[in-house]
């Protein structure tokens, strides 16, 4: 039977969906009775409690009206009318706690026979037991409670306190049986714990149980549906994977309409199609792959070519460069030399400033030397003055001598009366030598002083020749300044014109570097462009071949 | 004055100038040390006692000449006087010693040259500037390069002798005997 896919998926997902409404539905039903048995027992124990709480209650009442009722007693003796009341209030409360007590020892007695379990039905036939001796204790003791609240009444406090003493002891069994009932009842309660976990863990069991059982119908139906379905989807797969191969002459077969089989002759169309595209493919990439080798080769040859036209460029833009950088140079040095040249033509023309300054010098100097030789030949004249003013000492010195000596003479002529005469003439010798050593002496200095004025006009002479020969060397050498300013001059208006023509060619070759550097830039571009082709001639090259490869993977 | 590489100290010059001048203008206003020791000199020289005339018998004064190639020593008894000798005319016909005619004074005198005559030397042959000796009672003159001085001669010299300095003692007589005599001659 063929069913398609959906209605598989339908079916199975409702057999699982229905498999898990019914085990909910058991589920609910498990939780209900154990909620119903929580809130029995619940309701029993706390009804119990209620029991055993309200007799403890009427216990305490009793005996507190009890003791209240003695106090009074005491403190108000005579008036009997407390006592009435007491006894009114004691007898109420009793009959409350003894309907108390009959209830509890009812409601025993009742589930004792339809308990859950037979440890809680045993548990509560102990209970209605219990209750049954505590209804006895209690009736006793509050009949000895009326008696006493009666003996109050009447006065009787001292009978009353023994009466007391009495209850006391019925007093102590009350509250032993309520220590009784108080433990069977925790019995009671631990023992609907001890029924309610195991209801919750046998709930617990059978939920688990229904959750498996569901799980394992949902996989075995899971797996039929699945195998239904992968076992076709893993012979389509294994087409594909085969026609993925390049297989391209394996074929399904097509049986029946399901969605499966229409996949399948559609799987088939698709192969048939693939194998054609695949043909057309094959010749495609082979026609491809010869182009691309084409490209491939052209582009490598051009890469090539511009990579030596690229060298080519670097190698003109190098030499252009250090050409530049010589042009530079040579710039910087003319601009030097002229910078130079102007300092020596500042130079010269101070130079011929300060040459101007020594001529005027040179002939202040010479005007000097003139002056000098004026003052020198007036002091060779005086000299010569002075010598005659030596001759005219002298002569009179020679006088003078010869007066002594003729005085000598005639002093030696006049005999004994010369003699004093004689000494006279002694002395005017003597002024004589002195005055000729005298003029000896300036003689001697005065013709010291004469060769010292020749010499002095000697060297005056000579200074003044120097100074002509200096004037003259001066102007020798104003004209050479003058001549090396002009020349220089003209190497600076030539030096200027060479930095002029320097710099018209350094900015013609900086414009080429320029130029070259854009082509050189443009080469790089295109060198760089033509390895991006070449690269990716190559990669297309390469993947040409690989498709040509891949496409003649298929077996059409 | 002058320091290395030729640079002159004008200062050095200038104060020396000037310490020239006023050595010079002091020296002719009489002060400074030249004229000091000027005093000095003159001082001790009038300070030196003189002979006393009482006491010794003086001592015979000769006039010392110098010639050519000696000195004369020239007794002042027979001298007239000295007179500078500054030219003279030759005599024709007279030979050495007489060297000519000359004029002293107001008077024409006979030059004799003093060493032609007494140590017999040949004639001075230039015009030279000298002094003439003129000699009492005789109206000639001697001929001398120079007059030095007077001086007392040593006690015992004698005509003919050379006194320790060198000077010939000469006797007046003789020579006036030998001129004489060749004026005869001549």
């Amino acid at each position: 039977m063929s069913m398609s896919i959906g209605w598989r998926l339908v079916l199975g997902f409702g057999l699982i969906v229905l498999l898990s409404l019914l085990l909910s539905m058991y589920q609910l039903h498990l939780f209900r009775d154990a909620m119903r048995y929580f809130e029995a027992v619940g309701t029993r124990d706390m009804q119990v409690h209620a029991y055993v709480t309200r007799i403890v209650q009427s216990r305490a009442a009793l005996r507190s009206i009890r003791e209240q009722a003695i106090t009074e007693a005491a403190l108000a003796a005579g008036r009997g009318r407390y006592a009435d009341q007491a006894a009114d209030r004691y007898r109420t409360e009793t009959e409350r706690a003894l309907a108390s007590v009959g209830q509890l020892e009812a409601h025993a007695r009742n589930w004792a026979q339809a308990g859950a379990s037979p440890e809680r039905r045993r548990l509560w036939g102990e209970l209605r037991q219990e209750a049954s001796d505590l209804g006895g204790i209690l009736r006793e003791v509050t009949h000895g409670g009326q008696r006493l609240v009666a003996l109050l009444g009447e006065n009787r406090l001292p009978d009353a306190l023994a009466m007391r003493e009495k209850l006391e002891a019925g007093q102590r069994l009350l509250d032993d049986e309520l220590v009784l009932i108080s433990r069977i009842t925790e019995k009671l309660t631990q023992s609907g714990r001890d029924d309610i976990a195991e209801n919750y863990q046998a709930a617990v069991r059978s939920a688990l149980l229904a959750i498996i059982g569901v799980i394992l119908l949902g996989a075995v139906a899971a797996f039929l549906i699945g195998r239904s379905i992968a076992g076709p989807l893993a012979q389509f797969g294994a087409f594909v994977m085969a026609v993925g191969a390049g297989d391209l002459t394996r074929r399904l077969p097509e049986r029946g309409g399901s969605e499966l089989q229409r996949f399948g002759g559609a799987l088939n169309d698709m192969a048939g199609a693939l194998g054609t595209i695949a043909g057309q493919t094959v010749g495609l990439a082979e026609a491809v792959n010869a182009a691309t080798a084409q490209i491939r080769a052209s582009s490598q040859e051009q890469a090539a070519a511009v990579a030596e036209q690229l060298s080519a460029i670097e190698e003109t833009t190098a030499t252009l460069s250090e050409i530049t950088q010589s042009g530079a140079q040579i710039t910087r040095r003319v601009q030097e030399v002229e910078h130079s040249a102007l300092a020596t033509v500042q130079a010269s023309d101070d130079g011929l400033r300060a040459v101007a300054a020594t001529v005027q010098s040179m002939d202040g100097i010479n005007d000097q030397v003139e002056t000098v030789a004026a003052t020198i030949v007036s002091l060779s004249e005086r000299t010569q003055t002075i010598g005659e003013i030596i001759l005219a000492v002298t002569t009179m010195a020679e006088r003078a001598h010869l007066l002594a000596l003729n005085a000598s003479i005639e002093a030696a002529a006049a005999g004994e009366h010369g003699r004093t005469f004689s000494v006279v003439a002694a002395e005017i010798k003597r002024f004589a030598e002195q005055a000729r050593d005298a003029t000896d002496q300036v003689r001697t200095n005065l013709g010291e002083i004469q060769q010292g004025i020749n010499a002095s006009v000697m060297l005056t002479e000579e200074a003044a020749k120097r100074v002509a020969a200096g004037r003259q060397q001066t102007g020798a050498s104003e004209r050479t300044i003058r001549n090396m300013a002009e020349n220089l001059q003209d190497s600076v208006q030539a030096f200027q014109q060479i930095v002029a023509a320097t710099n018209q060619h350094q900015i013609g070759l900086e414009q080429v570097m320029q130029a070259l550097d854009s082509i050189r830039q443009a080469a790089t571009q295109t060198a760089t462009a033509t390895r991006h082709l070449e690269h990716a001639s190559a990669d297309l090259n390469n993947r040409s071949e690989g498709l040509v490869a891949m496409a003649r993977k298929y077996r059409l | 004055m002058s320091g290395t590489a030729g640079r002159v100290r004008w200062d050095e010059v200038r104060r020396r100038a000037e310490s020239g001048v006023r050595a010079m203008e002091a020296a002719l206003r009489g002060e400074g040390p030249w004229f000091e020791r000027l005093l000095d000199d003159r001082t001790r020289e009038l300070a030196r006692p003189s002979p006393d005339p009482g006491q010794a018998a003086p001592r015979e004064a000769a006039l010392f000449c110098q010639g050519r190639s000696s000195c004369y020593a020239l007794s002042l008894a027979g001298l007239e006087r000295v007179e500078p000798l500054a030219c003279w005319s030759p005599v024709p016909g007279h030979g050495a010693p007489i060297l000519g005619l000359t004029l002293l004074g107001n008077s024409r005198r006979l030059l004799v040259d003093l060493d032609s005559l007494a140590a017999r030397l040949p004639l001075r042959e230039a015009l030279r500037p000298g002094h003439a000796v003129l000699l009492r009672g005789w109206d000639g003159a001697l001929a001398v390069d120079r007059a030095l001085g007077v001086a007392p001669l040593p006690a015992d010299a004698r005509p003919g002798d050379i006194l320790e300095d060198g000077c010939l003692v000469v006797s007046l007589q003789r020579l006036a005997a030998r001129i004489m005599g060749r004026e005869e001659e001549g």
